[in-house]
């Protein structure tokens, strides 16, 4: 009888010991994934990269500045031929100065973990679709780029602001920048989509960079004209509309993937 | 065997009547731990208490709020202790009457009879905030409150100095381990609790508030609602400077779902060559001076006067600023767009109409409510 006692006990814990090393399998974590793709985007003004508060000159030499630039880039599929795949919902991508400590370029990235393959391009929306644009700010999380806490909800029409851009100008030719510029735009009618050309994979353990730049002139002057000098600010109403949908479709077709 | 039992039970006497002399003894050093007291702090969901409209609050994963932490936080920012000479507290220069600001002073005096440079600013649903003082240099409730005990034009006490008072009462040591699982205080658990009573400092019953929860039952009047309207919109102007849209502009910074304010920094047009250089103080870039944190506009009413500085007595002077007063500088944001007129020239009645949507953002609740004020006064330190 002892002897049966002893062989049970033994054999418990032979069992126990053996799942606990099961459980321990069981519950590891999986390596931490590191990024897979990241989009970076960059800008440039009069062709040089674009610095927090430097002066340059507009297509007409006169003299701007830029002193803050907030853009949302959502819906992000990668192409495969005629199929797509969602792999990013929203980013934020900004440049501006608002005592934090240098953060490098690391605001002009988003990053992603996306299926291994083969892609022969990528598209997304700057902006916010229809639906992401009626959500309520308070809903997200500090961190979320669509938390109230980024600066960019516009509750005074109940959206978002997608692209913000300010800064000043030369407006009386003194050569001292003292004008200000300021566009937000927001409303629906400014979510605008692409697609960008371009084959690339993406490989398991290996990080892939895609990126993006655009010239900040091409922003004021380029399929359409907004001319900062003559029609600096549009903030978001139900008027002169027309200036937010020109440099919403002025900045999409910025945009180049390189 | 038999022969031990007496010796055992003598020894076990012993060891009872130790424990119980150091129960009693209040002479007795407190740092062992009472056997009748347990570590087992109650958690308090303070995002419960804060208006629906308003994004929840975060809390440091060390420093989450407890109904002993609190209480403890409490009492400690009614201290006067932390101060050198023991004469002033942090609610000296942070009266709730008027909503934790300085009793309309411009500038706070330390114990040295030191005039400080800014304006003392006010405690209202702190959790929301990103970034302390006018010039952000503090990045959390806690590394602010390390920084007046010691600030020499303010309490002008030293850390340990400050700790061993607080430790010389028995009552706090069983305060701070009920909040933190330790009879010791030192600087950490001070700043931990007085932070968690900060974050308790919740408003939630404005005008505006109840407005926002349902506007159908509680609706703005017609002035107030004109007022909220200028408040939410640009003014836009057409050809030859007629105006399209009038508008104060007020809610780029003090955006109404964020409490009011935005967690950012501006320059806001005060000064054309400004003194104090706020942001650039704790960033060093040029760019940056005269920027100062965005304040919530909750509770205005009680704490003039406004701006960093305190220069304006009254709402109706900072109504006037931002009308025609507006100075161009260098660093001016973006955002003033109306600089080269003076301001956003709002008419007689759409400064009334502003005021009076102004003033549906006080909380008279919240400077009366008795859980925040000292529990010295109102008898709550005893029962504590």
């Amino acid at each position: 009888m002892r002897g049966k006692v002893v062989q049970i006990g033994v054999l418990t814990l032979i069992l126990s010991f053996v799942y606990s090393c099961k459980k321990e399998e069981d519950d590891c974590p999986a390596p931490a994934q590191t990024d897979s793709l990241i989009l970076s985007f960059s800008a440039s003004t009069a062709g040089f990269p674009l610095e927090f508060k430097k002066e340059f000159n507009d297509p007409l030499n006169r003299k701007m500045r830029v002193e803050l630039l907030k853009y949302y880039v959502s819906n992000i599929y990668l192409i495969n031929g005629v199929n797509e795949k969602k792999v990013g919902d929203v980013g934020l991508l900004t440049f501006e100065n608002n005592g934090e400590p240098d953060p490098g370029d690391e605001l002009q990235k988003i990053r992603m973990i996306v299926p291994t393959g083969s892609y022969t391009g990528i598209r997304f929306g700057i902006g916010l679709d229809e639906t992401t644009n009626a959500t309520n700010p308070s809903s997200y999380s500090d961190e979320h780029p669509l938390s109230v806490q980024q600066g960019t909800y516009w509750s005074t029409w109940d959206k978002y602001r997608f692209f913000l851009i300010e800064g000043r100008m030369d407006g009386d030719g003194d050569g001292q920048l003292t004008d200000l510029y300021g566009y937000h735009t927001g409303f629906d009618i400014c979510y605008k989509e692409k697609s960008f050309q371009k084959n690339f994979k993406v490989q398991k353990g290996s990080t892939m960079v895609i990126n993006f730049s655009f010239e900040i002139n091409d922003v004021f002057f380029g399929s359409d004209t907004l001319d900062a000098y003559t029609e600096p600010f549009w903030h978001g109403d139900t008027i002169l509309v027309d200036r937010a949908i020109r440099i919403s479709d002025n900045f999409i077709n910025a945009l180049k993937i390189e | 065997m038999r022969n031990s039992l007496p010796v055992s039970a003598l020894f076990l006497l012993l060891i009872l009547s130790a424990c119980t002399k150091d129960k009693d003894d209040e002479s007795c050093p407190p740092n062992t731990p009472d056997d009748s007291l347990t570590y087992n702090p109650t958690p308090v969901d303070l995002n419960m208490k804060l208006p629906g409209y308003l994004p929840k609050m975060t809390f440091p994963a060390d420093n989450v709020p407890t109904k002993e932490g609190i209480a403890f936080g409490r009492v400690l920012f009614y201290e006067p202790l932390l101060s050198a000479d023991g004469t002033q507290s942090c609610g000296s220069c942070h009266n709730q009457k008027f909503s934790f600001t300085d009793n309309e002073l411009r500038f706070s005096e330390g114990i040295d009879g030191k005039e400080g440079d800014r304006n003392s600013m006010q405690i209202v649903n702190p959790g929301l905030l990103k970034k302390f003082f006018w010039d952000g240099r503090s990045p959390s409730l806690e590394i602010q409150a390390f920084e007046p005990v010691t600030n020499p034009i303010e309490m002008h006490e030293n850390w340990p100095n400050a700790v061993s008072k607080l430790n010389a009462i028995t009552d706090y040591k069983v305060m701070n381990f009920k909040a933190f699982g330790t009879y010791e205080i030192d600087s950490f658990s001070v700043v931990k609790a007085i932070a968690q009573f900060e974050r308790s400092l919740i408003s939630n019953n404005t005008k505006f508030d109840r407005f926002m929860k349902d506007p159908k039952m509680f609706p703005l009047t017609s002035l107030e609602k004109l007022g909220f309207e200028l408040f939410m919109r640009d003014r836009i102007e057409g050809g030859g400077g007629n105006v399209i849209i009038a508008g104060a502009d007020c809610f780029h910074c003090h955006v109404d779902i964020l409490d009011m304010m935005d967690n950012q920094f501006h320059n806001n047009g005060l000064d054309a060559f400004p003194q104090d250089s706020g942001l650039a103080k704790v960033t060093k870039q040029g760019f940056d001076i005269g920027k100062f944190k965005t304040p919530s506009l909750r509770n205005n009413k009680y704490t003039a006067p406004y701006m960093h500085d305190g220069r304006f007595e009254t709402i109706e002077e900072v109504i006037d600023f931002y009308s025609e007063g507006l100075q161009y500088s260098d660093n001016i944001d973006p955002l003033m767009k109306n600089v080269d007129i003076g301001g956003v020239r709002l008419d007689s009645l759409q400064k009334v109409a502003l005021k009076a949507f102004l003033n549906t953002l006080n909380d008279e609740d919240f400077i009366n409510n008795i859980e925040y004020s000292d529990p010295n006064l109102v008898g709550a330190r005893r029962q504590l």
